[in-house]
């Protein structure tokens, strides 16, 4: 017995161990199978990893949002769809909602509407500067132990300021000033930031593009890496940057640069000698990584851009035509006048210009190689937009609701890519469609436009021979157009100009941009007309232009409305600090 | 004493048929009332015997006492002959505080939803109170009533801040029973009866349906009647070939036993001496189903049963004057079959099947089917194979507790292990078979092919255990006019489920109960919870209560009293965690990366390997937290009435909701939760007894009513909501939906109503009113319909009484403002592949019959126009479909009878007591009317709920 009386102390001691050892060890139980920050960024491989993945968040025209995140479809949702160049025909996309005024109404967990291109893109651009931001606080951590690593860093972190900076631009050129996050938000943090005013962000994207540009090379390291950003992206995207800046809209309301800081940055890229205008416009966009591609987006090969794009009734009537160019845009190829040899404004009320709309020796060439029309030849079949041809109008069946302009873009489409069959006939068009952020030919007429507005036509940035002129200039040439005369006015050129961008650059998202920043929004608003084709009895054809086409667009009540996207209602509701933007106060939830 | 087996025709004899029950009962009840109206108001006898806990210090977990707590308890003795298989169906209504509902009657897992107070937290929070057998975690819904010495609910923060982060929705301790020193008494129950199905749908047969599918067909614009007069009236015939060519099934009535059979058997042996005690309990308890056609072969039975083997021994050993040991080994052993189609088919087949779908067998003694109805009951019940899931549950228990009064008088130590270990294995054989349809001239088309059964393959496979440590060192000593009470003491537990991160949890605590003059009390209780799902320095809280109580009737001015003749006040505050997740999402406050797919470089267009963040973490991230207040009175008049009253109060803040209608998408990431919730409840607890005793006569009557109410503060909704979309300062619980007007009368009323965006409609379809004001009937215009099943009041009535060697024991329950859904099948399931209910002839209806009779319901119908596709206007969720359903029922009867102890002594028995009893009996009021309240859609989507009858003998020796 003398143990069991012993024991009397046991659980005194027993206790007494319990309490000592119940410290926070004990609650240990974490999982292993998730990385944490430190395991990540104190390994190179993980750490090139993230910052490499930092690229899926370019998205360029040829994706857009579904369900909180973007897919590809195809361009089926571009941009380009709201401006007045081109018509979506399809009226369940988030462009066609946006501009029919949609986004009053529909709240940013629909399907589709306006949460594609508004709330969405909101989001996701603040998602990819907080994946950026991350980069940025901890790739200090990563240890570096070879020159060619240390050399990687250098690249890496110039791509990662590029990149903060190219989301900060998308953003701007939709909403203005916005709020700026330069740090990674924590779960304790106030997020309700404010927005910064239009300097203060121009600034800060300019600064971001300074640093990329002083740590990235011209070209990158091997062919393997196309697709990744180089110094000429960072200098773009400032030059790009500060034209926005200096335009009017912007320099009217503070933005504090002058048109000489954008010829200048522009002129800078121009110098760089890195990139060449293709000797074909064609080329420019179906060869990937060609030398006039400044930054674009990587994506795997499509073979479904022609289902979303081609005219209606196309392949058995698959197709959904879904944007077609309007008579407006038309209207803006140039056609040589036969008599001088020069080329001139197209002019609808020109027997002459009408009768030889479609005549290839008389129209600017980029007219043939960038759309269709009644008479043109493709992939071996003669188009006929007329009633009764094979790309007629319909009036009835599934595809009544589809309206036609009589043209259809075929810009980024290679004529002789066969990619699959649908109902026996061959589909062909480019499978691979690199989208192209930014590209010499912009840089040459940013160039133009902020020296023609700093100097006039005949002057340049640098005192060269690189003038406004020489710039728009080499444009005309590739296209294959007559040079504007060196007697041009100061204004004249700016029309000019303005049309030129309008062609060279034609669904490639600017012009809807490029209108709100030249303040001319209202632009978008105005009757949009198509062709109407009538073939006579003798074999030739009646063009009649004086046909609008619908759908009806949104009038905006407010003029205001044709500057700015609106800000998502749920945001500025979850962020009372967000001023709404002019025009959009009035919005209210549904 | 041997109970027959062959109940089958005495249950009939004894327990008239289903078509009397009614009427047998009603008789019953009203005796009952006459009793529970009459008995307060007569004044028999003059003792006094409390059931109020005036006097008492209770002793909760751990051994804690208490004076100044909100507790309720109930004995196991209460509990001991309840007809259910299930303990958790026997607590709703006998636990002021507890409330109940039952979901469906699936032997092996019938059991009660259980919520402490109401519902006190946010829409999809973790709601459970903390349960806790011999202070370890464990499932005691499966226990036998005989293993069980009280079940004690706490309710207050006096009570439960001992527990810390698991604290706040309450806790239910269960203690098992000890032996006591003396001899050897063996106790034997035996008790067997049977189950009835109760709430069903009553079904149309094909006559009845097919003229009302001709309605429903009319009604969506056909113009010649579906079913022409000579097929109706072969489905009236329903003689010579008809029942083959045109049959008109009762799958009801033809495919489901009206009783099935359950008994249960308990052992107990107890007694001891000093140096050792023991309390051995065994039991067996065998729950079997309703289906006419399982295999019920020695081989292997398809039917739904359930089969349980209980058995527990307590030990006590005094291993010497100071140092006692308790050892609890206990097990449960469950065996749940159902055919291999599982209980959900089969009763999904029976209630959703056509009557002229196709003759149950065919001419020539086939199973019927068709082409694509290979859903023929007895094929399903009898030759489709068979399941079984095999549950072992397995707990250890071993406890010291040392005196230590060498160091100082008063002082002792307890340290305590257990075991809880969880067993499952499931495998089911597959069997297939034929269908013949039956043509009009009799011809059999045979469909499928007859197969035996096949191999085994697994259905389940599970295992999990918990293990639990606690010590404390107490110290319990009065000086003079002062008595204390203080413990300090640890605890931790782990729960393992392979594969998953353990849950623990992990307590420090301070506790002390000091009174003075045993008539003032001040309790306080400090404890420091941890839990591992929390950041690394914010896994610990630290929570606490205060308390006091007052035992006025002590006080010299109030001895004299003859009215109130005890009375006590009590009232405690403090802080309570809630750390449950209904979320399996662990450890938010993580920040977490994860590789995945790249981006495309170069010209292969193949994507590279890419890093990044899958998930920000919340370091704040942290559990629910509940600031309660509680005041009370107890109290006694004329020494035989005794009541209760409770008021609490319960603010939570930090309660998981997402965060995401408040973040700013600048934030650049997703949190799923943040403790941003708030919410406030409130209620109160009312009990109100009386005890008479005149001679041999004692009644015991307690009325308990529970009542409860919250509303949210914060949830993290969206701003700008109209305010029928709030849920701010709505009820936290509960289905949203539309309100019905009603049904649209005429053409008149559909183009002079606002316009509804929830697909087609006409008249008598259901018209919806416009909440938020906008012209326009959308998603926008629903709201708050009430708290689905859960109510705001939930009461019960408690009567024994006791006459010689007679005893009675009713209890009543009623549960108010509460709402449930009714499936459709109780009235037209036709649009989802149902059939039609009698329900169905309450429908609307305008319209010109096949006979040029004109059928106008439009003034009395409660269901919408019949159809036969489905219409998205009438089944949105509303107060069409989801209906105010209070009831009050009359939940359990027991009468027993002890045998004199004249006789006893003859036989050398102790005591032989034969009772009766009754589980659901009847509704005495029914709000819905449809199905049984408590909740109609148990038979549509489970299994029906049971009313249970049983009988029986306790034999003492």
């Amino acid at each position: 017995m003398n143990t069991i009386k012993n024991i009397k102390w046991l659980i005194p001691l027993i206790f007494a161990t319990i309490i000592t050892s119940c410290s926070e060890d004990f609650l240990d139980r974490a999982p292993t199978s998730a990385l944490n920050e430190q395991q990540v960024f104190n390994d190179i491989q993980l750490t090139r990893q993230y910052q490499l993945r930092l690229y899926q968040t370019l998205r360029g025209g040829f994706q857009s949002f579904v369900n909180g995140d973007f897919t590809d479809s195809w361009g089926y949702d571009l941009i380009s769809n709201m401006d007045d160049h081109c018509m979506g025909s399809k009226n369940d996309n988030g462009t066609f909602e946006m501009i029919s005024g949609g986004w009053m109404t529909r709240g940013e967990n629909s399907n589709w509407g306006n949460a594609f291109e508004v709330a969405r893109r909101w989001r996701f651009s603040y998602q990819s500067i907080r994946a950026i931001n991350i980069f940025l606080e901890n790739y200090k951590n990563t240890p570096l132990t070879t020159d060619a690593d240390r050399l990687e860093m250098k690249t890496m972190v110039g791509e990662a300021y590029f990149l903060r900076a190219h989301h900060y631009f998308e953003l701007v050129k939709r909403w203005g000033g916005v709020p700026l996050v330069y740090k990674v938000m924590q779960a304790s943090d106030d997020q309700r930031l404010p927005r910064q005013n239009i300097s203060v962000c121009i600034d800060s994207i300019v600064s971001d593009c300074n640093k990329g540009a002083s740590l990235m090379d011209t070209v990158v390291s091997s062919s393997q890496w196309l697709g990744r950003a180089t110094k000429g992206a960072a200098m773009g995207l400032k030059a790009r940057t500060l034209l926005w800046g200096a335009s009017q809209y912007w320099s009217t309301r503070g933005s504090g640069i002058p048109w000489s800081d954008a010829a200048k940055a522009a002129l800078d890229v121009i110098n760089l000698n890195v990139y060449h205008l293709m000797p074909n416009y064609r080329d420019v966009f179906l060869k990937t990584f060609n030398s006039e591609v400044i930054y674009c987006q990587n994506t795997a090969p499509k073979n479904m851009w022609d289902l979303y794009m081609w005219t209606p009734n196309f392949l058995g009537g698959l197709t959904y035509g879904n944007f077609q160019p309007t008579q407006e845009f038309v209207d803006c190829y140039e056609i040589k006048n036969n008599t001088t040899g020069q080329y001139v404004n197209f002019d609808r009320n020109n027997p002459d210009h009408v009768a030889n709309m479609y005549n290839k020796n008389r129209r600017d060439p980029r007219f043939n190689q960038s759309m269709i029309y009644n008479g043109a030849n493709w992939q071996g079949i003669t188009c006929e937009y007329f009633t009764g041809g094979n790309l007629g109008y319909q009036t009835v069946g599934s595809l009544a609701s589809y309206f036609y302009t009589g043209y259809c873009f075929t810009k980024y489409w290679d004529e002789n890519v066969l990619v699959g069959t649908v109902n026996g006939v061959a589909r062909k068009g480019n499978p691979i469609l690199n989208w192209i952020f930014l590209r010499y030919a912009d840089i040459l007429l940013m160039y133009a436009e902020a020296q023609n507005q700093a100097g006039g036509p005949n002057s340049s940035a640098d005192g060269s021979g690189k003038t406004a002129l020489w710039a728009i200039n080499q444009v005309r040439q590739r296209a294959g157009i007559s040079d504007l005369p060196s007697s041009i006015s100061q204004a004249d050129f700016d029309v000019k100009l303005r049309n030129e961008r309008s062609v060279e650059l034609c669904i490639e998202d600017q012009r809807f941009f490029d209108v709100r920043r030249w303040g001319i929004g209202e632009v978008l608003a105005r009757d949009l007309h198509k062709v109407m084709c009538t073939k006579n009895l003798d074999g030739t054809f009646v063009y009649d232009l004086s046909q609008t086409v619908g759908p009806l667009r949104k009038h905006y009540d407010n003029p205001d409305q044709y500057i700015l996207y609106p800000i998502n209602i749920e945001e500025v509701q979850r962020n009372p600090n967000l001023t709404q933007n002019p025009g959009w106060q009035d919005i209210i939830r549904n | 004493m041997k109970i027959t087996s062959h109940y089958h025709k005495k249950q009939h004899f004894m327990m008239m048929k289903t078509k009397n029950i009614k009427s047998r009962y009603t008789i019953l009840l009203t005796l009952g009332f006459i009793v529970l109206f009459i008995a307060p108001l007569s004044a028999f006898g003059q003792t006094y015997y409390s059931k109020a806990s005036t006097d008492t210090t209770v002793t909760i977990g751990y051994n804690i006492k208490t004076n100044t707590s909100a507790i309720s308890m109930i004995k196991g003795s209460d509990i001991e002959t309840h007809a259910t298989d299930n303990l958790s169906n026997a607590l709703g209504g006998l636990l002021t505080g507890l409330s109940a509902q039952q979901m469906g009657g699936v032997p092996g897992s019938d059991g009660s939803s259980l919520w402490l107070r109401g519902y006190r937290t946010l829409s999809g929070g973790y709601s459970q109170p903390l349960i806790l057998i011999d202070n370890a975690p464990g499932d005691y819904s499966f226990l036998d009533p005989n293993e069980i010495e009280s079940i004690k609910v706490l309710k207050d923060a006096a009570s439960t801040a001992i527990y810390g982060q698991r604290g706040a929705n309450g806790v239910i301790l269960v203690t098992t029973k000890r032996g006591k020193a003396g001899k050897m008494s063996i106790k034997l129950n035996a008790q067997t009866g049977f189950q009835e199905l109760v709430g069903l749908p009553t079904f149309l047969n094909s006559y009845e349906y097919g003229k009302l599918f001709n309605e429903a067909k009319f009604n969506e614009g056909s113009t010649t009647p579906f079913y022409d007069d000579a097929t109706l009236d072969k489905y009236r015939d329903q003689t010579g070939n008809n029942i083959y060519t045109n049959p008109s099934v009762d799958y009801i009535g033809q495919f489901l036993k009206p009783t099935a059979p359950i008994q249960r058997y308990s052992l107990s042996i107890s007694g001891g001496s000093n140096f050792a005690k023991y309390n051995i309990v065994l039991g067996i308890m065998d729950q079997q189903g309703f289906y006419k056609y399982a295999v019920n072969d020695p081989k292997y039975s398809t039917n739904a049963s359930s089969t349980r083997y209980n058995i527990r021994t307590n030990l006590d050993v005094q291993i010497n004057k100071r140092l006692n040991i308790l050892f609890n080994l206990s097990g449960q052993m469950t065996r749940n079959k159902s055919p291999y189609v599982g209980n959900s088919t089969i009763w999904s087949t029976i209630m959703h099947e056509l009557p002229n779908s196709y003759p149950i067998y065919t001419p020539t003694g086939n199973l019927g089917g068709t082409s694509t109805k290979f859903n023929n009951p007895v094929g399903l019940m009898s030759r489709s194979g068979y399941q079984e899931v095999n549950n072992r549950n397995m707990q250890a228990m071993l406890e010291a507790n040392q005196q230590l009064d060498f160091i100082t008088p008063g002082l002792t130590a307890t340290l305590s292990a257990a075991y809880n270990g969880f067993n499952t294995y499931g495998y089911q054989k597959k069997q297939e078979f034929a269908v013949y349809s039956v043509d009009e001239f009799l011809k059999e088309t045979k469909y499928g092919l007859d197969k035996p059964l096949s191999d085994g393959t697994d259905l389940s496979n599970d295992m999990n255990y918990s293990t639990s440590l606690w010590a404390s060192v107490n110290y319990d000593r009065t000086f003079g006019d002062h008595s204390i009470q203080a413990k300090v003491m640890s605890y931790l537990d782990k729960k393992a489920i392979p594969r998953y991160s353990p849950y623990v949890n992990l307590n420090n605590g301070v506790t002390v109960n000091y009174g003075f003059l045993n008539r003032y009390f001040l309790g306080g209780t400090l404890s420091y919870s941890g839990n591992d799902n929390y950041a690394p320095g914010n896994r610990f809280g630290l929570f606490y209560s205060v308390s006091g109580a007052w035992d006025v009737h002590k006080e010299s001015f109030f001895e004299k009293s003859a009215v109130l003749t005890a009375l006590k006040l009590r009232s405690s505050y403090g802080l309570v965690g809630n750390n449950g997740q209904v979320t399996t999402q662990r450890y938010l406050y993580q920040t977490q990366y994860t590789t995945g797919e790249g981006y495309p470089f170069g010209t292969t267009y193949s994507s590279s390997n890419g890093t990044l963040e899958s998930q920000a973490g919340n370091p704040f991230f942290t559990w629910e937290k509940s600031k309660q207040f509680n005041i009370g009175i107890d109290g006694g008049l004329f020494k035989k009435i005794y009541f209760s009253f409770d008021y609490y109060t319960d603010n939570r803040f930090d309660m998981l909701a997402s965060p995401m209608n408040k973040l700013s998408d600048i934030f650049g990431s997703t949190l799923s939760y943040t403790n941003i919730g708030k919410v406030n409840s409130k209620g109160f607890e009312v009990v109100l007894g009386v005890n008479e005793k005149v001679g041999d006569f004692r009644l015991n009557l307690e009325l308990n009513a529970t009542f409860s109410d919250n509303k949210v503060i914060e949830n993290g909704e969206v701003n700008g909501l109209f305010s029928n979309q709030q849920a701010i300062s709505k009820q936290s619980f509960g289905e949203w939906g539309l309100k019905s007007l009603g049904f649209f009368y005429d053409a008149a009323d559909v183009t002079n109503s606002p316009v509804q965006k929830f697909g087609t409609y006409a008249p008598g379809d259901v018209k919806y009113a416009d909440l938020n004001g906008d012209n326009v009937i959308d998603a926008n215009d629903r709201t708050l319909l009430g708290g689905t099943g859960i109510p705001n009041l939930f009461t019960s009535a408690n009567l024994k009484l006791s006459f010689k060697g007679f005893d009675l024991g009713v209890q009543f329950v009623g549960l108010f403002n509460r709402q449930v859904y009714i499936p459709s099948e109780f009235s037209n399931a036709i649009p989802n592949g149902g059939k039609l209910a009698v329900g169905a002839y309450q429908r609307w209806a305008n319209y010109t019959d096949q006979n040029g009779d004109l059928i106008d319901t439009r003034g009395t119908a409660i269901y919408p126009r019949l159809l036969t596709a489905v219409s998205t206007n009438n089944t949105q969720n509303s107060t069409q479909n989801i209906k105010a359903a209070d009831f009050i029922r009359l939940k359990n009867i027991e009468i027993g009878y002890s045998l004199p102890k004249v006789w006893m002594k003859a036989i050398r028995l102790e005591n032989i007591r034969l009772f009766c009893n009754g589980y659901n009996l009847a509704l005495l009021y029914d709000e819905a009317k449809v199905g049984d309240p408590e909740y109609p859609g148990a038979p549509i989507w489970s299994y029906g709920k049971t009313r249970i009858l049983s009988f029986g003998a306790s034999v003492s020796f």
